[in-house]
């Protein structure tokens, strides 16, 4: 898989600042934002159109007491259960099922080709303990490696270290991502290990993976 | 009218403030019921999902960036992805596009300069969507508006996925150009 180049990336621009595209696509547009300035701001003014959508919905009075709940609720002291998630898994299973078929239906639609020399690209998904998609990393042929690590299912909130590793070779850290409403995203470099069993991970506080993707360096092109 | 900043209802809400979180609750509830009831179409539901963007704004308040936008374009998109999330989970609802952008009232209780300020982009805004060709519009208002992926947009107007992204891609090119076009002179 190649990288996008700028005409490729302006054409999926609408969709990332609408915040509506999803999976490699997005990780892939991501990448080249990384490193093209005039991308950026294209996708800049987008975004501050997307805003403004966004505000257009109309503004309705919720039912009596809502505030009220609310206040209650927050001021209540906190406990946190393992059922909501639980639930949320349950609940979105099949949503997931489909975004992952659909990010993989779009990719393989194919794209306009592009005279802009972009760097190879590969895509692993991201699985929790159970097996299951819980997002994806994107990471680009060049060394150090550009990576866009995004996850969006079923990772619980919370602050985790990204950590590369292989087995018998220790982990290294290569920085940290806030998972927040259920998803975050993480853009960086590094220098990727060697051979065919490397993994990027996320640790918790307790040093403990709680989700990992198998990752092989792309053959530069 | 003296009011409270928006990043600053949030930081206050960061650092435990019931208070701010009530005021925040107060300034944004209707925005955010109302959003999530454009996108989920029944009252209970609405209720349910406006909440639980509310208090997850009040659980997640410290690691809100403002560089990466505004309070409000945080806070819709969480409610923006608890409807979709809804909706997923149960029979699709009839969403007509033209009714989720006729209104668009100015939120009640922000300082003046920014009540003039959403005021007038939102009446641009709103003035360029309505100069759109019609399937434009409702492409760009189900992707804007109510959150649907470009697949979604495709399967609810019964066109290809391509036309969907298509008309997504020119509508919002459109309305970058017919806002340029009218930004007021300083």
């Amino acid at each position: 898989m190649n990288g996008l180049g700028c005409a490729a990336s302006r054409e999926a621009a609408p969709e990332l600042a609408l915040g509506i595209l999803d999976g490699a696509e997005r990780a892939e547009v991501l990448l080249h934002l990384a490193t093209c300035p005039r991308c950026q701001r294209y996708v800049s003014e987008l975004a501050g159109l997307a805003d403004g959508l966004s505000r257009l919905a109309p503004e309705l009075e919720p039912p009596a007491g809502f505030a009220e709940r609310i206040d209650a609720e927050i001021r209540r002291p906190r406990r946190r259960t393992r059922r909501r998630l639980v639930t949320a898994i349950a609940a979105t299973a099949a949503a997931a099922t489909i975004l992952a078929v659909a990010t993989v239906q779009i990719i393989d639609a194919g794209r306009t080709p592009t005279s802009v020399a972009a760097p190879a690209l590969h895509t692993a998904e991201m699985v929790g303990d159970n097996g299951a998609r819980v997002g994806h990393v994107a990471l680009s042929n060049t060394s150090p490696s550009s990576l866009v690590v995004n996850v969006d299912y079923a990772v619980p909130d919370g602050r985790y270290a990204l950590e590369l590793g292989q087995p018998d070779a220790g982990r290294q850290r290569i920085g940290a991502i806030t998972i927040a409403d259920g998803r975050g995203e993480w853009i960086g470099t590094a220098a990727l290990p060697r051979g065919p069993d490397a993994s990027l991970m996320l640790v918790n506080a307790e040093g403990v993976a709680v989700c990992h993707a198998a990752i092989t360096q792309p053959q530069a092109s | 009218m003296w009011s409270v900043a928006d990043d600053a209802l949030l930081a206050g809400m960061a650092a435990g403030d019931a208070d701010a979180a009530s005021a925040f609750v107060e300034r944004f509830q209707r925005r955010v019921y109302g959003l999530a009831y454009t996108i989920v179409g029944d009252a209970r539901s609405a209720e349910d999902v406006a909440q639980e963007a509310l208090l997850r704004a009040w659980r997640h308040a410290g690691v809100f960036d403002a560089r990466r936008g505004s309070v409000t374009t945080w806070l819709l998109t969480i409610t923006r992805n608890l409807s979709i999330d809804a909706l997923r989970v149960r029979r699709p609802v009839a969403i007509d596009p033209d009714r989720v952008i006729d209104l668009a009232p100015v939120a009640p209780g922000r300082g003046p300069a920014e009540i003039a300020l959403v005021r007038h982009d939102v009446g641009r805004l709103r003035e360029a969507l309505t100069g759109l060709p019609d399937e434009q519009r409702r492409a760009v208002v189900l992707a804007g508006v109510v959150g649907l992926s470009a697949r979604e947009v495709a399967e609810r107007e019964d066109i290809p996925i391509g036309t969907a992204k298509t008309r997504i891609r020119t509508a919002l090119g459109r309305l970058r150009v017919a806002m340029a076009n009218e930004e007021p002179a300083e």
